[in-house]
């Protein structure tokens, strides 16, 4: 029964923690351009990002060590060097975004400048990763971040004329976007859901929680039923927008517009649940891109890392993730706007991903490391489709960006 | 002499900066047009929210804020541009226009949340004002 609950409350968790400010900002800007007609790439990177979520967890359970630790390892200082100055840098810029985030719903609620909100919201985050317990965490904010869920209640309670919206489904370029536009935006969502920050967090995590290879049906159900349904919530979200905003011209620009559909959805009740969900959400992945950011640079260097352990016994892993914070919030006193950053950081994730997955595909199947648990055939197969899928984004990314004038 | 992979650089930066210089002053008229006729579009959705009493103040008064920022920088894309030709200054001249008076709008809506309420007037002011920049989008 203990580990029934256990196993409901990961596939809870990673529900509630699948969406972040770039997946909010992303979907509803989409939707409120493109309709539906983009549903295809969230589709396929929730597939890829449980794929390879899959990979990585695996490895942790398996090998006991995360992935940084291990990239180092067996592509050596040099490349792994350069892996973690692009993954360090995106992740970085996300970290930027997720505080930028929790500023923003804050200014929701209370109708306050962001710019105050920045550094309580960046204190916030240091104070929890300091002082709070890792699994205590991740289970908060994994399930206040269901209160999401009022997106997929708003679907329905909008009463959409289901006709209509169902053959916005079939992929295609609407007549008032031009081609470069529509892929520049399956770029950004398509880097949205596969944000490699998820990656570095689940495996880590993984070592965190003492993952064994007991626990890798625990894994397999958390990534194949958790992250499916987190991509739902994305896709609930891109909907809302697709019935309300875009029938109104209506492209998202702010976070204010992105609750609207909501709002004419259900009220004030609805609006307190989605401003729960968002702001656990996004409050949520800023500490995951905190911790990562810790956890990459920990695990290169060899440093003690993990919350599992005191502070003073990994200072410099606690140090990382203070200075990572001070930066972000320095940025985002700057005044810059930080929808802008998200919408950067989704396709700036979209170029580096490459980075970030080539390397957990050698590492899963490595037979020093995995033994019997490396991939299979199938595995293998479906991964270098997505690989060929990660590197044609990642390619096409600043081209597109140029081109469009960042979605214009 | 140019090995064979800097050249490529150049062809493509080449190719890109032509692909980016495609539109035109009209083109972009339109374009800042659109998005301040979001933008208003938006402040009069939540106005309506707000006024059927399922929006807070708190949020519709960000709502405001927001397209605020964007009639704003939409005023200023468009101050900023050198249209050439009759079809295009006059365009942007409409569009210019349509903005200021878009900004008027949101201002005193903005007024008169501060105090509390939204009257209806304020709600089709908002709405004739986001037609009048849809209405600029086109020569």
């Amino acid at each position: 029964m203990k580990k029934l609950l256990s196993l409901a409350l990961g596939i809870l968790t990673a529900i509630g923690g699948f969406v972040d400010i770039g997946d909010l900002v992303t979907n509803a800007v989409v939707g409120s351009r493109f309709g539906l007609t983009l549903v295809w790439v969230t589709v396929l990177g929730v597939v890829g990002i449980a794929l390879y979520a899959n990979m990585a967890g695996r490895v942790a359970a398996v090998s006991g060590r995360a992935t940084f630790e291990i990239i180092r390892e067996r592509l050596g200082a040099r490349a792994g060097l350069a892996n973690l100055a692009a993954s360090f840098l995106i992740n970085l810029m996300t970290m930027t975004a997720e505080i930028g985030g929790v500023a923003l719903v804050f200014q929701l609620v209370t109708g306050i400048s962001p710019m105050l909100w920045i550094p309580l919201a960046g204190f916030g985050v240091w104070v929890v990763v300091w002082r709070a317990k890792f699994t205590a965490l991740e289970n908060a904010t994994g399930l206040l971040g269901l209160g999401l869920m009022v997106f997929v209640v708003a679907v329905f309670l909008l009463k959409p004329d289901w006709g209509q919206l169902g053959p916005q489904l079939i992929p295609r370029i609407p007549a008032t976007e031009d081609g470069t536009t529509y892929w520049y935006y399956a770029i950004a969502l398509f880097g949205a859901a596969m944000t490699p920050y998820e990656v570095f967090f689940f495996s880590s995590g993984g070592v965190e929680e003492k993952w064994t290879v007991k626990s890798l049906g625990e894994v397999k159900a958390n990534v194949l039923v958790g992250f499916p349904l987190g991509g739902l919530l994305s896709i609930s979200i891109a909907a809302c927008a697709a019935i309300v905003l875009l029938p109104q011209a209506i492209s998202v620009t702010s976070l204010s517009q992105v609750v609207i559909p909501v709002i004419q959805a259900g009220g004030t009740i609805a609006f307190a649940f989605a401003v729960v969900g968002m702001a656990a959400a996004v409050f949520g992945a800023a500490l995951e891109t905190t911790l990562s950011s810790g956890y990459t640079i920990a695990q290169y260097f060899g440093w003690s890392w993990g919350k599992f352990r005191r502070p003073a016994e990994a200072a410099r892993f606690h140090l990382v993730m203070l200075i990572g914070v001070i930066i972000a919030v320095l940025v985002l006193l700057t005044g810059v706007d930080p929808i802008a950053v998200t919408e950067f950081s989704v396709v700036f994730s979209a170029i580096a991903l490459p980075l970030t997955y080539i390397p957990i595909l050698i590492v899963s199947n490595d037979k020093q490391y995995m033994g019997e648990f490396r991939n299979g055939r199938l595995t293998n197969a479906l991964s270098l489709v997505f690989l060929a899928i990660i590197l044609v984004a990642s390619i096409a990314a600043i081209p597109l960006m140029v081109i469009t004038g960042a979605g214009q | 002499m140019m090995t064979s992979w800097p050249k490529f650089a150049v062809v493509v930066v080449g190719v890109l900066l032509a692909l980016t210089a495609c539109s035109g002053p009209a083109d972009q008229v339109a374009q800042f047009a659109k998005q301040a006729a979001a933008a208003e579009q938006s402040a009069a959705a939540g106005t309506e929210l707000f006024r059927a009493g399922k929006a807070l103040q708190p949020e519709i008064s960000t709502l405001f804020q927001d397209s605020m920022k964007e009639l704003t920088s939409a005023q200023q894309g468009l101050a900023q541009l050198q249209a050439t030709g009759q079809e295009a200054t006059t365009m942007q001249h409409t569009a210019l226009t349509a903005v200021r008076n878009a900004t008027d709008a949101l201002l005193a809506a903005q007024r008169e949340l501060d105090r509390g309420a939204l009257s209806a007037h304020t709600a089709k002011e908002l709405r004739s004002a986001a037609a009048a920049l849809k209405k600029a989008e086109s020569p």
